[in-house]
């Protein structure tokens, strides 16, 4: 690349010429102009940018927004090309380093969660292709001498129609570079969309078709070294000493050192390593050891259900509307740990030679992990490279709030000093932590005569995965919701009096947000309990959710559109059962209804509709594929726990931490609904209402409502 | 040294004792279309060939491997079903996060090939050893049944 940047360092746009006569169009976010003059020394070697048009006209969008399966990898690009008018047969994507540059407009940092992606950059990247494609017009009406209002663009080509002349971006982009960038570029009208809205074929597809997709676990370096630790038997046990020159000895491996995680195994290869671990005898002191069994920290967390806790929300007056109810209804749910276990193990490599660090991850907050490194081992940021890779799933995990597989890789690298990959087997990842937290919720709920709920109150008790209300707060600004309330300080329905109260409770368990946070365990308590309300009431679910959404336009008319997709007026065909559920989060609304058999203990989830609203669409299909994801995991979720004895998880791997194989997968029907509003969120907007509706019609089937996950522990077995 | 054939190409490797064939593709080969998922053959992430037979490569032993035809994902499109097997799971949009779907396509490619017009009993059958944490499972069938019908 050449540096050939007429334009001033605080343009909203940054063109730069290619060699070879491309075009490089990098994003300056204005308000943090100033501190990008300092920064862009150290970044002068990065080109950073979101969009770069080739000689050949080829059209590449460059993003961090981290592709952990979600199609942000297709979505992004589709922004920008739309308002570039590009050539989409032409466009790739690729994967930036994390720079300031790339911080996201809304949140300052380049977390991927919290399903906020599209919503976020949806702005920005159309204005990004749209002041790109003002700049390609411009410079075409210089070339030819006419006015750039004359000039029309078309898949990657200015068109000069008066004269019978065009000129596609790749030749014009070598002029473009040196014109200036309007500051305000003309957006287009949703009705003038052609890639927007349309279910286009992800870019990343074929590469992850033929096996050349590289995800962290897949680089080789040159001279590169694989480590693997072992880790403490409990939470915040700590090693004593070990056998180190035994294992030390065994075939292919390096050396064995003691790391504050573990002890780290280094060879060769991952099976020499491997099995040298196997050979380890650490000696651990467990008398800080955290020593928590699931069912005693349950039991504590119930009796904390009579205590008021922190409040979270307080809007009318509960008690009094308690008092003067005609009935009131109390239940509690428990709920267990759970891990993510991505498909791809958590892995990094690292590049340390006592002065700069190279890192390559597929990680879900890169700058975060790249501060984390330099932290670790004592370097100026700058000094610090981290090349993001795709990641094979992540769900929260390869993005904790504490970088912990990044800051395990560095305390390595910082004694290793040669390139070496850290890998985490599928034991150590299910042992190894980060989990969703386990939590007991408890709702009280009261109807007038009339069978209204007049008052709601929720408390929950839980391990903060932000450490209390005041994280909680500040990790909204980076576009996560922590908060252990969600889905119960703000219910969707109309109910006048209502309070949220949170118990937070504080273990040696490492627990993190996982897809849907503490939505994946209150709108299961709500939404099982809006059934429950409903009986007592002596109203239909459907009709009883519809009465109180009367200043919820959004979530009525996915609730209407869902029971007249799923045929809810009618009963359902023999044998079989139906439940609903709702949600409105992630600035998105789904109703979903599960239709679900049962053969003794042989439980068969058969069909589950959906309607959607996410206001406007980028990929259709790829929202659909974002619901079906969902609906899985949230299925998985309410199967499988990870469950503690005495400090000692007592899970390892998929046999016994179980997810859902293809047969036990249901048909799953998605509708969406037409919509103008700004988009929402859809990574994790599937995952909340499956288990509440599936118990709801569990309910229907067996009289027996579910009041604690998982479900196999009430002796039911996933078909 | 022992010679393993692999995708039609013959690879001079050492075999420490057990060592699994995965780890001989990837460590050794940086053949890394083959993913290691769970290493005790729960997931199928490191489906491969062996004679035309899909096996786990994390736990099959790469000693035994020797005289006979692997073929790997990055084998697997020189044959037309291997090939029509990756376009219908690009068309599809079957792949999220992706890492899973090679073996996948391997799985589906051998029930192909041994069944060119599988019910969804006998999809169900062959693709419920491979685990999609994406949960795309639907998709799946979808591109099986597309090649079916193509």
């Amino acid at each position: 690349m050449s540096q050939v940047s007429p334009v001033s360092r605080r343009s909203f746009l940054k063109l730069s010429a290619l060699a070879g006569g491309g075009l490089l169009a990098a994003w300056r976010i204005p308000v943090l102009a100033a501190e990008n003059e300092i920064a862009a020394a150290d970044d002068a070697i990065q080109p950073n940018a979101f969009v770069r048009i080739a000689a050949d006209n080829r059209i590449t969008i460059i993003t961090t927004a981290a592709e952990i399966g979600q199609g942000t990898l297709t979505a992004i690009p589709m922004l920008v090309a739309e308002e570039l008018d590009a050539d989409w047969d032409w466009v790739s994507w690729e994967l930036a380093n994390p720079t300031r540059e790339y911080n996201n407009p809304k949140t300052f940092t380049q977390l991927t969660a919290g399903s906020s992606t599209i919503s976020s950059l949806y702005q920005q990247q159309r204005q990004a292709g749209a002041a790109v494609k003002a700049v390609l017009v411009k410079a075409a009406a210089r070339k030819w001498g006419v006015a750039a209002s004359s000039l029309e663009t078309e898949l990657s080509r200015v068109i000069d129609r008066r004269n019978n002349r065009s000129a596609t971006y790749g030749e014009l982009a070598a002029e473009a570079a040196s014109i200036s960038v309007p500051r305000s570029p003309t957006l287009k009208r949703r009705s003038e969309f052609t890639i927007i809205g349309r279910s286009k074929v992800r870019l990343d597809g074929a590469d992850k078709s033929n096996g050349r997709a590289q995800y962290g676990f897949d680089l080789y370096l040159p001279g590169m070294l694989t480590a693997v630790v072992k880790r403490a038997p409990k939470f915040g046990a700590r090693l004593i000493r070990f056998n180190a020159a035994e294992v030390k000895s065994s075939p292919g491996v390096v050396d064995v050192v003691e790391i504050p995680s573990g002890i780290a195994v280094v060879g060769n290869d991952f099976w020499s390593v491997r099995q040298a671990r196997l050979r380890l005898r650490p000696e651990w002191d467990l008398s800080a050891a955290e020593q928590v069994s699931t069912e005693e920290q349950l039991t504590h967390y119930e009796n904390l259900m009579e205590k008021r806790g922190t409040v979270r929300r307080n809007q009318g007056l509960v008690a009094l509307a308690q008092a003067r109810a005609d009935q009131t209804l109390e239940s509690t749910y428990r709920f267990p740990y759970l891990a993510h276990v991505p498909m791809e193990p958590l892995n990094v490599v690292m590049d340390y030679d006592g002065r700069n660090c190279e890192i390559w991850c597929g990680t879900q907050w890169p700058d975060a992990d790249r501060s984390a490194a330099a932290n670790v081992l004592g370097l100026p940021i700058r000094r610090v490279t981290l090349h993001p890779l795709l990641s094979g799933g992540g769900f929260g995990r390869r993005g904790t709030m504490d970088q912990d597989f990044v800051r395990e890789a560095a305390h390595l690298a910082k004694i290793i000093k040669q390139p070496i990959k850290l890998v985490w087997t599928r034991e150590d990842d299910i042992k190894g932590g980060y989990y969703r937290p386990s939590a007991v919720v408890r709702l009280t709920g009261s109807l007038n005569r009339r069978g209204e709920v007049t008052a709601l109150l929720g408390r929950i008790a839980s391990q903060s995965v932000a450490i209390g209300p005041l994280m909680e707060a500040f990790i909204a600004l980076i576009g996560e919701d922590a908060r252990t309330a969600q889905g119960i300080q703000e219910v969707p329905y109309d109910i006048p009096n209502l309070r949220a109260e949170v118990h937070y409770e504080n273990y040696d368990v490492p627990v993190t947000w996982m897809r849907s946070v503490a939505n994946s365990f209150n709108i299961y308590a709500l939404e099982t309990f809006m059934d429950e309300l409903a009986e007592a009431a002596g109203q239909d679910p459907y009709d009883f959710r519809r009465s109180m959404l009367g200043s919820n336009p959004r979530c009525r008319r996915v609730l209407e559109r869902v029971a007249a997709a799923a045929g809810w007026s009618s009963p359902p065909p023999a044998g079989l059962y139906r439940g609903m559920a709702l949600l409105n989060s992630y600035n998105s609304y789904i109703a979903q209804v599960v239709e679900a058999s049962l053969d003794g203990d042989q439980l068969r989830v058969h069909r589950v509709v959906s309607a959607v609203d996410c206001g406007i669409v980028i990929n259709p299909d790829l929202v659909q594929a974002q619901i079906e994801s969902g609906v899985v995991f949230g299925l998985s979720s309410a199967m499988g726990e990870i469950r503690f004895h005495n400090g000692d998880v007592m899970q390892s791997n998929y046999h016994d931490y179980p997810i859902l194989r293809m047969h036990q997968t249901p048909t799953i029907e998605t509708h969406l609904i037409d919509s103008d509003e700004h988009p929402g969120g859809v990574g994790e907007l599937g995952v909340p209402c499956v288990a509440p509706a599936l118990a709801n019609a569990i309910y229907q089937a067996t009289g027996e409502r579910i009041k604690s996950l998982p479900m196999m522990n009430h002796n039911l077995q996933l078909k | 040294m022992p010679e393993l054939m692999i995708n039609g190409t013959k690879a001079t490797v050492e075999l420490p004792d057990g060592i699994p064939l995965l780890w001989v593709l990837r460590d050794y080969l940086h053949l890394t279309g083959a993913k290691y998922g769970c290493g005790v053959g729960l997931c199928g992430s490191c489906t491969v060939h062996i004679d035309g037979e899909p096996v786990k490569s994390c736990i099959y032993p790469a000693a035994n491997a020797i005289g006979r035809d692997i073929t790997t994902i990055e084998g697997i499109g020189q044959s037309a079903m291997g090939q029509r097997v990756q376009q219908a799971w690009t068309e599809q949009n079957v792949h999220q996060c992706g890492y899973c779907q090679t073996g996948q396509i391997m799985s589906a490619v051998a029930l192909l090939n041994a069944n060119p017009n599988p019910s969804d009993a006998d999809i169900d059958l062959a693709m419920s050893d491979n685990l999609c944490r994406c949960g795309v499972y639907n998709r799946i069938r979808k591109a099986i049944h597309s090649v079916a019908d193509s």
